[in-house]
């Protein structure tokens, strides 16, 4: 029997979150969020390399979708089953990745990586982002946590 | 590779191009630094994908976040690629280098 990892979270607090998380994730439909290089030069055998990470990146994204469902914002409780770890880890390294890159663009790298981020110095947008941004981190070190005790 | 091949007299040169990748040899993966991942999600994906013990994960991970970059792995270039592969599926920048050792 797999082993369930569940989270809960105040519906209220969360949900302006989870919005702004449903707005970025068309932007991860159809461009790679790392910035990565195929190994090889030839046109062909690079298309089918991004191509291949597209389609795993989209599944990432599938399952942070599914986590953050309809439910979760009505109840704040969520649950990552064992076999989908790996793919919500990745879903919230993607996501942290665009939020820099997009909400989070003018902020300096250094102050990202610290937390020097001043929340009452920032628009709301940028503190939406944030704070999805730090939610995301959580999820990734609680589940890290679960994983190698 | 260009090579010229001199004709004799007043014939004119004749270029021959030739394009090759070595892809013999020892290659090196290397992470490259970002400053989005977790230090503790770094590590795990280096244990997860490489197979590596606590101890050396926390170090390559460190030389990333430290130095920039991380020879993560060397042999082959086939096994290589998919490592370079893993390594970008899980969101990490990671590149091939040749080892210029092994040349």
């Amino acid at each position: 029997m797999s082993r369930q990892l569940e989270f809960r979270l105040d519906p209220e607090a969360v949900r302006p979150l989870v919005l702004h998380f449903r707005s970025l994730v068309d932007s991860l439909k159809d461009d790679l969020v790392a910035e990565n290089e195929p190994p090889t030069s030839d046109q062909v055998m690079s298309e089918v390399w991004v191509e291949d990470l597209l389609e795993s990146q989209r599944k990432d994204i599938a399952s942070l979708n599914e986590l953050f469902d309809d439910k979760f914002l009505d109840t704040g409780r969520a649950t990552v089953n064992e076999e989908d770890v790996d793919l919500v880890l990745r879903g919230c390294a993607a996501l942290r990745l665009v939020l820099r890159d997009s909400t989070l663009s003018r902020f300096e790298d250094e102050r990202l990586e610290r937390g020097e981020v001043e929340v009452g110095k920032i628009t709301a947008e940028e503190e939406i982002g944030y704070s999805v941004y730090i939610l995301l981190a959580s999820l990734q070190e609680l589940i890290i946590s679960q994983l190698d005790p | 590779m260009v090579s010229l091949i001199g004709g004799g007299g007043t014939t004119a040169p004749e270029t021959v191009v030739e394009s090759k990748t070595d892809l013999s040899g020892l290659w090196n993966v290397i992470v490259l630094n970002d400053p989005v991942n977790l230090m503790s999600y770094v590590t795990m994906v280096f244990k997860r994908v490489l197979g590596m013990e606590q101890s050396e994960a926390e170090q390559r991970m460190m030389e990333v976040h430290e130095l920039g970059r991380s020879v993560v792995w060397t042999g082959d270039r086939e096994k290589a690629e998919a490592y370079q592969y893993q390594l970008q599926e899980w969101h990490l920048t990671a590149i091939l280098e040749k080892n210029e050792s092994s040349a």
